[in-house]
């Protein structure tokens, strides 16, 4: 054990406060208990069950697979772990660093941290309303929703219309619609033939698209996609009549899935610490909010890019954080963040894509290192090694979705 | 950790600002590791087809990753992944990192 230095006295005693239980708050409590067991960690979590949105997608083939992705926190009563708190927070208090919890009490910490995900912006849509959310279920908060997806594509009808409509950047998972048409289209491949998957995109580009379009255009006659400036702007939904409207059109799918655009949750908001921007900035060697000192915001609600708001990306900020926040309360500078992501995505069950993103603070801002950078190559590079590649990062996607479980969360030898 | 040793109430009747245990940020290679753990599994002995580091010689995993950092070509998949974190590591972090998962020679 290293002996203490003066500067670090200060800091024995103190505490994190954090919101949020997910792969940001969780890793990083986590690695605060690794590196400074004498530190006082609190997270609290909403009391609702918790499932994995990564293979929530898969889990839309297999429902039966769906309780697979719930996360049940046993790590969590364990000795040395966090203490856990299963309760809803009701407001934040940036300048005092406190949480206000639903049934009244009211927490502290030196440090806050907030890591609470993303909120539906579903009033960007006209006409979203409790119909519409029950007719075109979204399932980009995996549980009981993605059952629900699941279920209704059982009941499409071959020879049907099967919708996605995708929002503009930024939002949660930008691969994950990618990711879900593929595997959808797969699975209406063998079972609906004649049914037809239309992409109704509200942008132009999106990320690792030619290599999602080359495993379409090899693999999936039965999936069309329109971008934005094919008129595929999302304008109206009705869930009354189940018609969807865009820029040029209208359609009356057999299923559809609107996924709508999403912002930082109203708890942040309503704080002030989105700026106004609907997401929060933050300062990169700590993610310490600029407009809030000592109250940091990790994962999918912070301003991050380069960064993708992913459960890898929320994982490594989370521990980039930890080492943050132990050099803040011991009083000496931060190191310089290690940050990295890998967004791995299935093209079929069997076949997977990756893009990989490094990342430095440069000048105050978070850049991408080039050197660090990058994506699986293209089928003509690979030529007649394409289907043993693909099939490998399939593996490996599955081998990292194991991994962060453990990381994230804790989990026990049960899943290994 | 002497302080672990005394009797309860003399313990509980420290000053609040005493440490028990001084707080001291991670090092580099720590760091790094929970990088590399977050894919290769708790203290990097791997998870389904993520490969164990754990275990192996020090110079054979020193050797892969300088491989992958001295030749761009090895950056075909699925190395794809590994040749990009390789080539942002700098030459004692990359020693440091095999040894931290290697056995010895
Ligand atoms: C379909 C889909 C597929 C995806 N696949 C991948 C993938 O393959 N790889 C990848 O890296 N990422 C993937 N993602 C993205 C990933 O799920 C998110 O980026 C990640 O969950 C963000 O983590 P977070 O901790 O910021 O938020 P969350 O995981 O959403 O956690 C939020 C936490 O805050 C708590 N909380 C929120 N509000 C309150 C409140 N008021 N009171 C108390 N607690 C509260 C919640 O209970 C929860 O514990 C996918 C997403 C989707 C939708
Ligand atoms: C995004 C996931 C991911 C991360 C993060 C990651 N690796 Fe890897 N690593 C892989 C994959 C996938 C392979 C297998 C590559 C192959 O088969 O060509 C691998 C292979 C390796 C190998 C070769 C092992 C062998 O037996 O051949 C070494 C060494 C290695 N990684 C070291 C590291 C180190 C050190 C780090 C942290 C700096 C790290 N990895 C971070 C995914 C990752």
């Amino acid at each position: 054990m290293a002996p203490p230095s003066a500067a670090s006295s200060r800091g024995s005693h103190a505490s994190v406060l954090i919101l949020g239980a997910g792969f940001a708050g969780a890793s990083l409590a986590w690695a605060l208990k690794r590196w400074a067991p004498n530190l006082a960690v609190t997270v609290v979590a909403a009391p609702e069950r918790y499932w994995t949105c990564p293979f929530s997608n898969t889990a839309l083939l297999a429902p039966t697979d769906l309780g697979t992705l719930e996360v049940r926190y046993d790590a969590f009563s364990g000795a040395g772990a966090p203490t856990l708190i299963r309760a809803r927070v009701r407001a934040v208090e940036p300048e005092h660093r406190a949480l206000i919890l639903e049934d009244g009490r009211r927490l502290t910490g030196d440090k806050l941290v907030l890591a609470p995900g993303i909120e539906l912006a579903t009033e960007a849509i006209d006409g979203y309303d409790d119909a519409a959310a029950a007719r075109f279920p979204h399932a980009w908060e995996a549980g009981p929703e993605s059952l629900r997806l699941a279920e209704r594509l059982r009941a499409v009808p071959d020879g049907g219309l099967v919708v996605m409509t995708i929002p503009p950047n930024p939002y949660r998972c930008p691969p994950g619609p990618y990711e879900r048409a593929s595997l959808l289209a797969w699975w209406l491949q063998r079972h609906r033939p004649r049914t037809k998957l239309l992409l109704l995109d509200g942008k132009d580009r999106f990320t690792k698209d030619a290599l999602f379009k080359a495993a379409w255009e090899a693999r999936y006659p039965n999936l069309e996609w329109q971008g934005l400036s094919n008129g595929a702007g999302l304008r109206r939904v009705d869930g009354k009549t189940g018609l969807i409207e865009t820029d040029f059109d209208r359609f009356s799918p057999d299923l559809g899935n609107v996924i709508p655009p999403q912002r930082a949750p109203a708890l942040l908001r309503r704080a002030g610490l989105d700026g106004g921007q609907g997401w929060c900035p933050i300062e990169p060697t700590g993610f310490e909010s600029p407009l809030a000192k000592d109250v940091h915001i990790l994962g999918d609600a912070a301003i991050a890019n380069p960064m993708p708001k992913s459960a890898f990306a929320a994982n490594s900020q989370g521990k980039a954080c930890a080492a943050a926040l132990i050099a803040d309360l011991a009083g000496v500078p931060r190191p310089d963040p290690i940050l990295l992501n890998t967004c791995y995505s299935l093209v079929a069950p069997d076949a997977g894509i990756a893009v990989v993103g490094s990342y430095a603070v440069k000048g105050g801002r978070l850049e991408s290192l080039a050197a660090g950078s990058g994506l699986s190559p293209s089928p003509s590079a690979l030529g007649e090694s394409v289907s043993t590649v693909r099939g490998a990062e399939a593996a490996h996607a599955r081998g990292w979705y194991e991994s962060i479980r453990v990381d994230a969360f804790r989990e026990g030898g049960s899943r290994s | 950790m002497a302080r672990r040793c005394l009797p309860w109430l003399a313990l509980a009747s420290l000053p609040l600002a005493a440490p028990l245990l001084a707080l001291e940020p991670p090092s580099t290679v720590a760091r790094w590791a929970a990088a590399c753990n977050g894919c290769h599994g708790p203290e990097g002995r791997g998870s389904g087809a993520m490969p164990a580091l754990r275990g192996q010689s020090a110079d054979a995993l020193a050797a892969k990753l300088q491989q992958w950092q001295d030749d761009p070509a090895a950056a075909t998949a699925p190395g794809h992944v590994m040749a990009r974190f390789a080539a942002i590591l700098e030459p004692e972090t990359l020693r440091a990192l095999a040894d931290h998962y290697g056995t010895a020679p």
